[in-house]
């Protein structure tokens, strides 16, 4: 059997030659043999490109992905720092009264002016029981 | 650069609005306004008054010592207001106040073109917070109770004062 370095050093015209030699058979399976093996290469170089097209998918997907968050976190930060920061902010009221006696006959006029609304609320349902308790009885 | 200040900016207004809408920012924002009549009492002239004060008096010669309510409230905000326009602007942010919190529609009186709102938030025994709004065309008033009170407290309270206006 020639060895590759052997096949190297002959030139063309012996090459031609060889291959003219019909003496020499060739192998049944070798065409078949061909065939699998290009179709392995093109399965290989299919499957590489695909990997090749995933990977550039997933590494967009993380470049979105960092150029969202990284503004997410920042709004995210921002709105909670300037909440705190109002919140902290806010200035207590002064109180309006200093004599607490004051503040009670404040507080004495608020849940009077409740009552009194509350009251006429209370008239207007009262006003309305007779009108209901016909309304029930003709139901009845 | 330009679109980061307008986006700061924008957040800082979104915040501060959002900061008016509740009764302490409702009352900074309003109170200094010289068509309001505003009234603020803290927590400390509540434990003042809870701990010294007599009955209340609820007229008709009738009195109740309100004082185990008072004790247990943080503040009081009442905006008192009689400019149209300023009316329509705090009516716009006690509205988005109260739909923020969550608060029950617990009684609605509509009289002579008045329409009295009272809300609640808290739960069935303890209210957090009281509200009532009186609003007319060109007036309105916003009270605002914050602290823990007892429900049945409360409306023996309100009740009681209600009897003795009839």
């Amino acid at each position: 059997m020639k060895r590759l370095e052997d096949i190297e050093n002959l030139s063309i015209s012996e090459l031609d030659k060889i291959a003219s030699d019909e003496s020499i058979m060739v192998p049944a399976r070798l065409k078949h043999d061909i065939a699998v093996t290009a179709r392995a290469l093109e399965m290989a170089s299919k499957e590489e490109e695909e990997t090749m097209d995933t990977r550039a998918k997933s590494k967009r997907y993380r470049n979105i992905l960092r150029m969202i968050s990284y503004p997410a976190a920042a709004i995210a930060i921002i709105t909670i720092g300037m909440r705190l920061s109002f919140q902290d902010s806010i200035p207590t009221p002064k109180d309006t009264f200093d004599d607490p006696m004051m503040a009670y006959v404040q507080m004495e006029q608020v849940f009077g002016f409740i009552s009194e609304k509350m009251n006429t609320g209370m008239d207007i349902a009262d006003a309305a029981e007779p009108v209901i308790d016909k309304t029930i009885n003709v139901l009845r | 650069m330009k679109k980061i200040a307008a986006f700061v900016a924008a957040m800082f207004l979104l915040t501060a609005g959002a900061w008016a809408q509740d009764g302490k920012g409702i009352y900074n924002k309003y109170s200094d306004n010289e068509e309001v009549s505003a009234v603020y009492i803290s927590s400390s002239m509540f434990k003042l008054m809870g701990n010294k004060m007599p009955n209340m008096d609820l007229g008709e010669g009738s009195s109740m010592n309100l004082g185990s309510i008072i004790k247990n409230l943080n503040s009081m905000y009442l905006l008192d207001c009689e400019d149209p326009d300023l009316c329509k602007e705090i009516k716009s942010d006690v509205s988005k106040f109260i739909t923020k919190y969550d608060f029950e529609l617990l009684m609605e009186i509509k009289d002579k073109g008045e329409v009295v709102r009272i809300y609640t938030t808290g739960n069935e025994k303890t209210v957090t917070q009281f509200i009532m709004t009186a609003s007319e065309y060109d007036a309105f008033t916003f009270i605002c109770l914050d602290g823990t009170m007892s429900r049945a407290d409360l409306e023996k309270a309100i009740a009681k004062a209600t009897q003795n206006m009839e």
